[in-house]
């Protein structure tokens, strides 16, 4: 091989070289920038998981806060009120035909839903007759049975709670 | 997307562990006391699982006994104030053969993943009309000498979906 010869490859690898570098070069920059990338991800994953967190706590809060807003209104009561007495009933009624042979096996009977209404009615009475507006009670349970139920049992465990420590 | 997955499922189990409250209504004509109140991991394994360490909890005709506590959205009210009388230490049940007594606070942080199982119950002068277990994996309506107790398990409240409502009823027959 001619000297010429020689130094055109020398240069030819040297240009190699040259491209390689640049194309690491590149690569490191490339990868920088796909590490920040995944970084900025790995940052709004957690950030997200976070926000997940906070946001389950902020629900709770809200709905304990609802619970506890809701208890405010509720006086405490030396004697039973008719109010009290008729939600009792019904619950106890709901109960007893609940617990009956026959209705043991039927889901939905007709029985069961008329005593699901009575419930419901007196327990709209009972929060009615604790200072709840009737559209309070439809902007706080936005009319659904169970959260209607629930404020009323909240009420009836109050007013009936053991008044004398009896341990 | 496997992290989001993650994110999402594990929002969906804090979902899982809600808010506890046990009502116990006696409706009866007659006095009512609780010997126990259990409480069983969500998971319904067997250990551990708490139960009160209080003597008779007697709940006089028409009167309640609430176990509640709204500072958590998750936990079992193993501190609950504001009712008489107050449970202050709960026995912690590791195994069969294993049981330490623990303060209430400490079941309140020890038992996060508790919910209710069953209570012991009697009526009458020291239980001379009957009693029984009701809850939870028990039978669900007890019959006695003049009265009837009957678990009713909660039912959820889509606007409040981390509460659930234990509640138990006395009344006459």
């Amino acid at each position: 091989m001619s000297k010429t010869l020689e130094n055109d490859f020398e240069i030819i690898n040297l240009k190699k070289v040259g491209n390689a570098e640049t194309a690491t070069l590149r690569n490191l920059k490339v990868s920088k920038t796909l590490i920040y990338i995944f970084m900025k991800k790995k940052l709004f994953l957690k950030n997200l998981f976070m926000f997940s967190i906070v946001t389950i706590g902020l629900t709770s809060c809200s709905s304990e806060e609802n619970i506890t807003s809701k208890t405010e209104l509720v006086a405490p009561a030396s004697s039973k009120t008719p109010e009290i007495i008729a939600f009792q009933n019904a619950l106890i009624q709901q109960m007893k035909d609940r617990n009956q042979p026959e209705n043991k096996n039927a889901d939905v009977s007709a029985q069961s839903m008329k005593n699901n209404a009575k419930v419901i009615d007196t327990a709209k009475e009972l929060l009615i007759a604790n200072g709840v507006s009737e559209s309070n009670i439809l902007s706080k349970t936005k009319g659904n049975e169970a959260a209607i139920r629930s404020l009323a049992l909240k009420i009836l465990a109050e007013q009936t709670k053991i008044t004398t420590n009896n341990n | 997307m496997k992290k989001i997955i993650l994110i999402t499922l594990l929002s969906l189990c804090l979902k899982g562990y809600s808010q506890k409250i046990v009502y116990i209504f006696n409706f009866s004509s007659y006095n009512v006391q609780i010997a126990e109140i259990n409480t069983i991991t969500t998971n319904l394994g067997i250990y551990p699982s708490f139960k009160n360490n209080t003597g008779l909890i007697t709940i006089p005709a028409g009167q309640s006994y609430t176990l509640s506590n709204y500072s958590s959205s998750t936990k079992f009210p193993f501190v609950s104030v504001g009712n008489t009388p107050q449970i202050n230490s709960w026995i912690r049940r590791n195994s069969a053969t294993s049981s330490i007594t623990v303060a209430s606070t400490t079941a309140y942080i020890t038992g996060a993943t508790q919910k209710f199982n069953f209570i012991k119950f009697q009526v009458g002068t020291n239980g001379n009309l009957g009693g029984g277990n009701l809850g939870q994996g028990y039978a669900t309506t007890v019959n006695g000498s003049g009265w009837q107790a009957t678990y009713d398990p909660p039912i959820i409240d889509p606007l409040n979906p981390n509460l659930l409502e234990y509640s138990i009823l006395l009344y006459d027959n």
